[in-house]
């Protein structure tokens, strides 16, 4: 189940993992889980956000580089960072 | 937990992210250790004659990696548990922001040396195993005992919750197939890792292959082979290029088995720059399917595992088809189409080779025909401007392995942690 993001909301990506950037592609390592995360583009550049600044800001700046509808971008969003929360890659739970 | 395939998952899929985006070496592959406490008798290291680079150039070579893009190191040897610093190097490469894994036997697996790894983060641990059944794997590693002492430490890393591979490769004398010991990874909380085929050793030893197991009867039960059937000639063939290695003595080379030098970590803390200015590493960049004579043709290239090593140590060059390749692609082919994969000779040229070394083309019936090796002026200029890819074969001999009486008899170098020098024989 998506998770509740409101604009204020910290993001903050988990403070273990291990990423390096790939051309368009993003690995991310946990090492806690044997296997590699692979983000593509938009992804990666959500999880290079993902550094403590809030949901808000994070949906700002990905508008103003990506040619997508904001509604559209923050569902997309939404969906995204519970996937990474349900990974164990973001290190705060957004709270409710 | 489970996860049961070839020899690739998270290290495959890196290595071919960093080909695709063409990111150099992401992948260190340490070797801190030149002794062990196993002499398994595929082993593909001559050990205790090379010496050990000390903590503190270690520590430079990982800064170095780590400065440079990389992202992932692991720490093998020999056994990597028997150097007194290991946690130490394992901690120092985390807090630089690299991924750890590590490369055991698992015999020196303590209760406090687990809790040290599991304390400094070390992404995974892969431990080998040849066989569920104790005397089996007891048999390849020569050392009574020691699958027991394998899985107490499998046991301990994962009651900490550490990732754990059981690492197989199929060897003589061990009949385990892949699925067996995945039901035994399954039973220890873990994955599985199949190295399907045993390499050359190093020096041109081909003596390991001498253990290698028939393919269909080592991958039998396999459930999931992993085949790429869109290999294409501008992909890699295996990760050199994209992997370095650092051997015991400070050797850089493209990889753990293949003893070809890009350069050394001494004193100079700018050695891994260094070495990718060689030609040697000049040429892992680039090489491709394409650059093999005769594979570049093979209707079978999609399930061909080859290793430059084991070209170099079966018939003396990286570049030229070998037996334990075609063997190995054959059965995956087979494995794969369900066909049984007659093979013909070709009465145009190539009745006289070896009818299990390719190049191979398939026909309509999915059977296959042996076809010539055509050389083009590229392979000849290839070959000139590179002349040790085509080396003469001059084995040298293990005090750690293989056959021979003589060194057999002086080979079995038991350590204990912390004896840094004097070999117990």
């Amino acid at each position: 189940m998506p998770l509740q993001f409101t604009d204020d909301t910290i993001v903050r990506r988990t403070a273990s993992a291990l990423w390096r950037p790939f051309d368009h592609e993003t690995a991310v390592i946990l090492p806690t889980a044997s296997a590699v995360r692979v983000l593509n583009e938009v992804g990666a550049r959500l999880w290079e956000l993902a550094d403590g600044r809030t949901f808000g800001a994070i949906i700002d700046a990905l508008v103003n580089e990506y040619d997508v509808e904001r509604i559209r971008l923050q569902l997309d969003a939404v969906a995204f960072l519970s996937e990474l929360h349900g990974r164990g890659l973001l290190e705060e739970p957004p709270g409710e | 937990m489970e996860q049961v395939g070839a020899e690739e998952s998270a290290e495959a899929v890196l290595l071919a992210m960093a080909a695709r985006a063409a990111s150099g070496s992401i992948w260190l592959h340490l070797l801190v250790a030149d002794r062990c406490n196993h002499t398994c008798l595929h082993c593909y290291q001559v050990q205790g004659l090379k010496g050990e680079l000390s903590r503190a150039q270690i520590e430079a070579v990982l800064r170095e990696f780590r400065a440079s893009g990389g992202f992932v190191v692991s720490f093998s040897g020999g056994e990597a548990t028997l150097r007194d610093d290991l946690i130490p190097l394992l901690a120092y490469a985390h807090e630089l922001g690299l991924a750890t894994v590590l490369y055991t036997n698992g015999f020196s697996m303590t209760e406090e040396l687990a809790s040290a790894i599991a304390a400094c983060h070390v992404w995974r641990v892969d431990v080998s195993v040849y066989s569920h059944r104790p005397e089996e794997h007891d048999a390849v590693t020569r050392v009574p005992g020691s699958w027991a002492k394998t899985i107490q430490g499998v046991r301990r890393l994962r009651a900490r919750q550490v990732n754990v591979s059981l690492k197989f490769t199929p060897t003589a004398p061990s009949t385990a197939s892949a699925q067996q010991v995945a039901e035994l990874a399954r039973e220890l909380d873990s994955h599985l890792l199949v190295g399907e085929q045993v390499t050359a050793g190093e020096g041109n030893r081909a003596d390991p292959t001498k253990v290698r197991r028939q393919p269909e009867h080592a991958l039998a039960d396999l459930t999931a082979v992993g085949v790429d059937m869109s290999t294409s000639l501008a992909a890699k063939p295996c990760g050199a290029g994209n992997l370095l290695s650092v051997r015991s003595d400070g050797q850089v080379q493209p990889c753990a088995q293949l003893n070809t030098p890009m350069g050394h970590i001494g004193d100079d803390a700018a050695g891994l720059a260094k070495a990718a200015e060689s030609d040697v590493a000049q040429f892992f960049r680039e090489v491709t399917w394409a650059d093999f004579p005769g594979c570049r043709e093979c209707d079978l290239r999609a399930h061909c595992r080859r290793c430059f090593a084991s070209a170099a140590a079966e018939v003396g060059d990286m570049l030229a088809p070998y037996r334990g390749a075609c063997e190995l692609a054959l059965s995956r082919y087979r494995r794969v189409s369900g066909k049984s994969a007659f093979i013909a000779t070709d009465a145009s040229g190539a009745a006289d080779r070896d009818p299990l070394v390719g190049p191979f083309r398939l026909d309509s019936n999915g059977d296959l025909q042996v076809a010539k090796v055509h050389y083009t002026a590229y392979d000849h200029a290839l070959g000139d401007r590179f002349p040790w890819l085509r080396s003469p074969r001059e084995p040298t001999q293990s005090a750690a392995s293989g056959d021979n009486p003589t060194y057999r008899e002086h080979g079995l170098i038991q350590l204990g942690r912390g004896k840094r020098s004097g070999f117990e024989v």
